[in-house]
């Protein structure tokens, strides 16, 4: 087994953890309580070591970049929140978020996830994988019309676009079911091979 | 027995059987054997990177945290290994803050030991900044501007990994390894402005969302989950913890087929008995 103390605490909260497969218990919410708790503290030492200190701290107070005072302010004025009589302040801040990003986002998302998509299916369909797409993007979009009725030939259309729904949630259950036995198996490995040595 | 009582005893066996099938493999793994296989979306990014000519630059997003380190961390250090050994120059960074201490650092600096690479001559790494969307621009313009210091507070300017770069759109090759957003991020405003080839990789849970990006080739390459990391290992013959845990992986993954089809025959039998 092993000498490391850390090990150890790893070693206990995994088993923690997985003890919700019993039933919920105190030694659950108590692991969970923890790493909410440690992912919280860790960015906000993260933000503050590799943000607010060398981009506004340093600037600001040691070598004189008073312009930084206006996104500052404008930045604090989130925390009346904090205060109901003044919350009104802080859609001063989120007007100015809002703003920039729509500005800068909206003609790159409309190039890239609407332009770009429509033109990828968009195929001359001279062989089976092109064919596929165009008539499953097609089936799929008359299953999603509620315009009309699914009636007659919309109805068979829109029937042929549940088979494909169904092929991708298939594919999506199947990687969401290596995704989590790999963290299983990553615990396990840990367990067997770290902690108790049981693995070489 | 009540209804209750038989569900709760199922879930117990189905628990059982899935352990098993996990710890036999794990405990038993060389005794195992599989054939060496590897996907196009996957051998894409492979044969992209061995393309490069040597002294090529690129730059790799690490963009996950330890929750997600047992998927990820493999398809990483393969890529890395692979970059290394080709004698390309990598940028290493993130987006994501909780990647910038150990992650992020941890890997390159393992992987660039065993390669017997140098920090600031073969490759380095960038300090996190908050922004995703803005520093990426910012890196499609001015990579200096981004980053004027890498982690260490070195300045990047005066970097041999930085010859001849000015911005992505002078790399050759971009990859965003990622258990989150920033994929999206990298590929609206990566690849829109650095009209440099993207690869992805990701954890299993997202990897059907991002294959509508190979049809309209805003990505070069997917790398989906372990299965994706052990091909790679494959690829650049290297065999390592990815290979090793697709294993009990397998086995799990045949079990639940298995059970998938027993849970359909009670269904359907319990449906003609009603």
């Amino acid at each position: 087994m092993s000498s490391d103390i850390f090990v150890w605490i790893a070693a206990f909260l995994t088993i923690a953890i997985y003890s919700f497969l019993y039933k919920d218990n105190p030694l659950y919410k108590a692991a969970e309580h923890l790493f909410v708790g440690v992912s919280v503290g860790y960015s906000i030492v993260i933000l503050y070591f590799n943000v607010v200190s060398p981009r506004l701290l340093v600037p600001l107070f040691q070598e004189g970049d008073w312009v930084l005072i206006f996104p500052a302010l404008i930045g604090l004025l989130m925390v009346s929140r904090f205060f109901p009589k003044y919350d009104w302040l802080s859609r001063i801040t989120i007007a100015f978020v809002l703003g920039i990003s729509t500005g800068i986002n909206l003609p790159l998302i409309i190039q890239a996830s609407l332009l770009k998509q429509l033109q990828g299916t968009m195929l001359a369909m001279t062989n089976l994988n092109d064919i596929l797409i165009v008539v499953g993007v097609f089936c799929v979009m008359i299953y999603f019309y509620f315009s009309s009725e699914h009636k007659g030939i919309v109805n068979s259309v829109s029937k042929i676009g549940i088979l494909f729904i169904m092929v991708g949630f298939g594919a999506s259950f199947g990687y969401t079911v290596m995704a989590r036995i790999s963290l299983l198996i990553g615990r396990l490995e840990f367990l067997f091979h770290d902690w108790i040595h049981l693995i070489k | 027995m009540t209804k209750e009582q038989r569900f709760t005893v199922t879930r117990w066996i189905i628990f059982g059987l899935v352990a098993l099938a996990l710890i036999i493999p794990i405990v038993y793994n060389k005794y195992i054997k599989l054939p060496d296989t590897s996907s196009r979306v996957v051998k894409n990014i492979y044969d992209h990177i061995e393309s490069l000519p040597e002294g090529s630059s690129i730059i790799m997003s690490i963009d996950f945290d330890p929750s997600s380190d047992e998927e990820l961390r493999p398809m990483v250090m393969a890529l890395l290994w692979h970059a290394f050994k080709k004698n390309l120059r990598v940028i290493g960074m993130t987006i994501w803050d909780a990647a910038a201490g150990g992650t992020l650092i941890d890997i390159f600096t393992t992987v660039a030991k065993e390669a017997k690479k140098q920090d600031g001559v073969d490759y380095a790494i960038m300090p996190f900044k908050p922004g995703s969307s803005a520093i990426i621009l910012m890196l499609s313009q001015d990579i200096f501007a981004a980053y004027p210091q890498d982690y260490k507070k070195a300045e990047t300017r005066d970097m041999p990994v930085f010859k001849g770069v000015k911005s992505i759109r002078d790399m050759k090759f971009a990859m965003c390894v990622s258990a989150g957003q920033a994929v999206d991020i990298w590929i609206v405003y990566g690849k829109e402005k650095g009209k440099m080839p993207l690869g992805a990789g990701c954890t299993g849970v997202m990897a059907t969302d991002y294959y509508p990006y190979l049809q309209s080739k805003q990505l070069l390459g997917l790398m989906g989950g372990l299965g994706a990391a052990a091909q790679y290992e494959v690829l650049i013959d290297k065999r390592g913890t990815a290979t090793d845990s697709m294993k009990p992986q397998t086995v799990v993954h045949a079990l639940i087929i298995v059970l998938i089809i027993i849970g359909n025959i009670i269904y359907f039998i319990n449906r003609q008995k009603t």
